[in-house]
């Protein structure tokens, strides 16, 4: 069975993503060449877009940037092919009905689409493992976990990254979709 | 890393966050341990107040050696029969997830002053960090038949209502707030975004409404442009639709409401801006005006 990878920058945006806004939920969606799909499933994750942090359970705001970021990746040779997602308790790993939605429809689209879950509760200042769930999507609505494993680009020189990306502040500077319905100067594709 | 500001900057910053009461707890550690902590003797009127401030920010990102130097001269001043020395010592529990111990101390305070708004929410807040959103809810719920006025618990039981998915409910909070703020784009928007949420021809004319009064009040809000853009379209895409060209004219005002936005941010190459627009523009020529 094939593993899917995840590459540093991804990884690292997701981190940095989380450590932003440690007590909201946070959303974003994955990226990968269309030279990485393989028979039309994505083998490798190769960027991410972080999308929102602010009242996670409406609509609106998720529907305007999923169009958006659907308009930048057909010119950039990328497809949608996954959505990540955090809550703001430490304790909860389950998916919500929100993220569950979102993600079917992503599925819709892209065969081989995977729903990350965002482990807190594995995640620290020098991290030590990934801190990521990964289901599959096996029917209408259901997800269920990846038989797959999914590495990290370049292992634990990708986790000092993300470790040392949040421990020098650096996380701060990270652009979201909402951040950018604040400010639309602000470049949320980072 | 933060830049070394001088006591007095620092100081005004952060008086700036207690008013605002914004969340920036990492920021306020650092200030903490650049600046404050060598010269807590010079900070005059404010000390007590800087440092009931940062002990909350050390129960924020969980550093239990900023709480106890914080916590330690707080006590000494106040004695711990204090109440908001005590609700600090609660909360404190909290962030061992002591649970009971902190509802215990709660409850001291409350016994004392039942009518101590901070300890109940201290209360409702340790419910919703164990998970049990719907006590949350029900205890906020009872809070607010009290404490009306209470604008930070209305936006929190939307919020957790939102979660839910209890829309109806999430709605009549945000009516609150607006009752409160009739001024305010922020929650008219917020009122739209719950209606469009919910669906519906009823509720997207509803939500259309609210979105239109928030662009009225705040021609920037790029939230509320974008939600009367996506409303009307829908609106505008019901086969049962009867004024089809009425939502069209508002679809086609906001659209280039939004590209002037992006054009005067000088995002003009951005080429992914557009076909979002023109897919929904498109939407609306097949439906047929």
């Amino acid at each position: 069975m094939d593993d899917l990878e995840i590459s540093t920058r991804a990884y690292c945006k997701i981190i940095m993503h989380c450590a932003k806004y440690p007590s909201c939920n946070v959303n974003g969606v994955l990226l990968t060449h269309k030279s990485d799909l393989k028979n039309g499933r994505p083998t490798k994750f190769c960027d991410a877009v972080p999308l929102c942090h602010l009242n996670t359970g409406l609509s609106l705001v998720p529907e305007i940037a999923l169009a958006q970021v659907s308009g930048i990746v057909g010119a950039a040779g990328t497809v949608i092919s996954g959505f990540y997602h955090a809550h703001d308790n430490l304790k909860d790993n389950h998916v919500d009905v929100f993220s569950q939605k979102i993600a079917d429809k992503i599925a819709e689209n892209q065969d081989g689409a995977v729903l990350v879950t965002i482990d807190s509760k594995r995640l620290a200042l020098k991290i030590q493992n990934d801190g990521l769930i990964v289901r599959h999507n096996v029917a209408e609505g259901a997800w269920k976990l990846s038989e797959k494993k999914l590495k990290l680009e370049h292992e634990s020189i990708t986790l000092a990254c993300a470790s040392a990306l949040v421990r020098e502040g650096i996380f701060r500077e990270l652009v979201d979709f909402d951040n950018h319905l604040d400010d639309i100067t602000q470049d949320y594709v980072n | 890393m933060l830049q070394r500001m001088s006591l007095t900057e620092v100081k005004d910053i952060l008086k700036t966050w207690r008013e605002d009461n914004s969340r920036k707890s990492d920021e306020i550690i650092e200030h903490w341990e650049d600046t404050i902590r060598e010269e807590i003797d010079d900070l005059g009127e404010e000390k007590w107040m800087i440092l009931e401030q940062v002990c909350v920010a050390g129960f924020d990102t969980y550093r239990p050696d900023v709480v106890e130097d914080t916590l330690y001269l707080l006590i000494q001043q106040f004695t711990p029969s204090s109440l908001r020395v005590k609700r600090l010592i609660a909360m404190r529990y909290e962030m061992r997830e002591e649970w009971g111990e902190a509802l215990e101390v709660l409850d001291q305070i409350l016994e004392e002053d039942e009518a101590n708004s901070s300890a109940r929410k201290r209360k409702i807040a340790i419910y919703k960090a164990q998970g049990d959103t719907s006590k949350a809810a029900s205890e906020l719920t009872k809070y607010l038949r009290v404490f009306q006025s209470d604008q930070e618990a209305w936006q929190e039981l939307c919020d957790i209502y939102i979660q839910e998915q209890e829309y109806n409910k999430a709605c009549f909070c945000c009516e609150e707030l607006l009752l409160h703020n009739p001024h305010n784009h922020l929650y008219h928007q917020r009122l739209g975004e719950i209606r469009y949420t919910m669906g519906g021809t009823d509720n997207l004319e509803n939500a259309k409404q609210y979105f239109s009064q928030a662009v009225k009040m705040a021609p920037s809000n790029m939230r509320a442009l974008y939600g009367l853009l996506l409303t009307c379209t829908q609106l505008a895409t019901n086969p049962k639709c009867h004024k089809k060209k009425d939502y069209a004219k508002i679809v086609f005002w906001a659209s280039k409401q939004i590209s002037a936005r992006y054009n005067n941010a000088g995002l003009t190459d951005k080429q992914s801006k557009l076909p979002v627009i023109e897919g929904l523009m498109s939407q609306l020529d097949v439906s047929g005006k």
